[in-house]
């Protein structure tokens, strides 16, 4: 079941296509990292921050697996239009929501996403620009 | 040369997964061993496993470690024609050979090294490194657009005489395209530039006369050429070692020492072989160069040619791979590097593994400065098939049916075929 629903998901990221796929030429902020232990999934996240609010976001993959590219997708749209300061929020429990399934597979992909993202602020509170 | 002959003296050849035999192709990055090499190794630690070098034990096992590593060392030597077995130092890998010149070079500052830009990560970041230190300066020659050797630019960079050392790989790893070193040499001589050749994906797969190139440094692994892993050797013409500084200094590279005086170096190639060594290892290095040699390394390259020829024609019918380099076979040598641009199939090595136990390598390669200056993008992916003597057409037509198989995936219908650069 799951399963499917990942490649259906998978597959709208392409079809859509999502707009959060990509590059986003006037990040302000970003960060890339292997995003999960022992795989090749090469997550790049991109964000301009305005205001301390996260007004655009995208994300790029490389070598990722259909489970990783629908993560970022989702972490997208749930942090897209937030303030800085309610990412914290943005934990397990209100991504499986709008998941809409729970797995430890995915529990993985997310902790590696969201490690990202947190070293994605950690480089915008310093003020490095976005180099990627 | 006997394919399936050859087969029989490589292990890992004969196993199986899921009923399956593994189909090697990611020889770019390391080959398989022979029994004959395997054996050799063993030898070393079931009959005289003691330590060698100049200035250690000198008993029964001890005397046999060294003739072995000599003898060796001596097989290296014939193997590459060079003129003296002094020329042939042991070195980990390409990388520390690359290394080891960068820091026994006598650079001033302000003076230029010269690579492409299509230089593994092995022969860039030690220059980029050293302009840091020492204040040299990097300088990098765009290659052509189907990723040849510009010789014309090469001409006009050589008219600044502060470029002393021009340090290219001779067959890249990440196309298979081979630079016309010939003429490059005489053309940098002529000049007054040395130059230094990484053969990490030359010497395992062709003839590399050292003396008729006149090349000056060459570094090289052994571990990509039917050798253990972690052995590399470094080719220095023997004139050079008069203006070259010691690299790693300690046991083994000194004929005496004082508390209060300078120590006294032993002569190459001892001096630049510090502490105790991975002797096992070279001694298997002899065993693989011996190996070769009897197999006639013109015949390994025609081999790899054909299965490339068959990999390219096989692969090229697929609207969803682009591939990398030169559309003629015969210009990529023992390598098949394509893009995979539909979405998703970043997996394609992994699927290739899990289907039919087929090993290729994903990635950049460590040519990440290629792929960053060209914008590829990062959602499609390379992937690379490279060849060896003891891959046989039918693992090639194995390859590019699975591929087809996997590209025919309903999980990839429809799909968009992405572009390969941004912009």
């Amino acid at each position: 079941m799951s399963d499917k629903v990942i490649i259906q998901k998978f597959r709208e990221i392409f079809t859509g296509p999502s707009p959060y796929l990509g590059k986003l030429q006037d990040a302000t902020a970003c960060a890339d990292a292997l995003a999960c232990r022992g795989s090749k999934d090469h997550l790049y996240l991109y964000a301009r921050i305005a205001e301390e609010r996260l007004k655009g976001v995208k994300f790029e993959c490389g070598m990722c697996d259909p489970e990783m590219l629908v993560t970022a997708d989702i972490l997208c749209r749930i942090i897209h239009g937030k303030r800085v300061d309610e990412l914290a929020g943005v934990d397990w429990p209100a991504f499986a929501a709008a998941l809409g399934f729970e797995s430890d597979d995915m529990k993985a992909h997310f902790d590696g996403a969201r490690k990202v993202l947190d070293t994605l602020l950690e480089r915008h509170w310093a003020g490095k620009p976005c180099e990627l | 040369m006997d394919v399936n002959c050859i087969r029989d003296d490589f292990e890992p050849l004969s196993r199986e997964r899921n009923g399956k035999p593994p189909i090697y192709f990611d020889n770019g990055c390391m080959t398989l061993r022979p029994t004959p090499v395997i054996k050799a190794i063993c030898a070393y630690y079931t009959q005289f496993p003691a330590c060698g070098g100049a200035g250690r034990s000198h008993h029964w096992f001890a005397q046999e470690t060294n003739e072995r590593v000599e003898a060796a060392r001596e097989s290296i030597r014939r193997f590459l024609n060079a003129r003296a077995t002094e020329e042939i130092l042991f070195t980990r890998n390409t990388t520390e050979g690359i290394n080891l010149v960068a820091r026994t070079f006598p650079f001033q500052k302000g003076d230029v090294v010269l690579t492409t830009d299509k230089e593994h990560n092995s022969n860039l970041v030690p220059w980029q490194f050293l302009a840091s230190k020492v204040g040299i300066e990097h300088r990098a020659l765009a290659v052509n657009d189907d990723n040849t050797f510009d010789l014309n630019a090469l001409e006009r960079a050589l008219r600044d005489p502060r470029i002393k050392l021009a340090a290219f790989g001779h067959v890249s790893n990440l196309d298979g395209v081979e630079i016309p070193a010939a003429e490059i040499i005489q053309m940098c001589h002529a000049r007054g530039v040395q130059v230094l050749l990484d053969g990490a994906q030359s010497i395992p797969h062709q003839r590399v006369d050292a003396q008729a190139l006149g090349v000056d440094y060459l570094a090289f692994s052994l571990h990509k050429m039917c050798g253990p892993s972690g052995v590399g050797a470094l080719y220095v013409r023997r004139e050079h070692y008069a203006q070259m500084d010691n690299f790693l200094v300690g046991g083994d590279t000194i004929r005496d020492t004082w508390a209060d005086r300078p120590p006294e170096f032993l002569p190459p190639p001892y001096k630049y072989e510090a502490g105790l060594q991975d002797y096992g290892g070279r001694i298997g290095a002899g065993a693989a160069v011996e190996y070769l040699e009897k197999l006639d390394m013109d015949a390994i390259h025609r081999h790899e040619m054909g299965l490339n020829r068959c990999l390219t024609e096989g692969l090229s019918k697929y609207e969803e791979l682009e591939l990398i380099g030169p559309a003629d076979p015969a210009r990529r040598g023992s390598i098949v590097c394509f893009f995979t641009k539909k979405p998703g199939l970043g997996l394609l090595g992994d699927m290739l593994d899990e289907r039919a136990n087929i090993m290729v390598r994903s990635g950049m390669f460590c040519v990440n400065s290629w792929f960053n200056a060209r914008r590829i993008s990062r959602n499609v992916t390379a992937v690379r098939a490279s060849l060896y003597l003891y891959n046989t057409l039918d693992e090639c037509k194995t390859f590019v049916e699975t591929v087809g198989e996997i590209l025919a995936d309903p999980m990839f219908e429809g799909l968009p075929i992405l572009p390969v650069r941004e912009g």
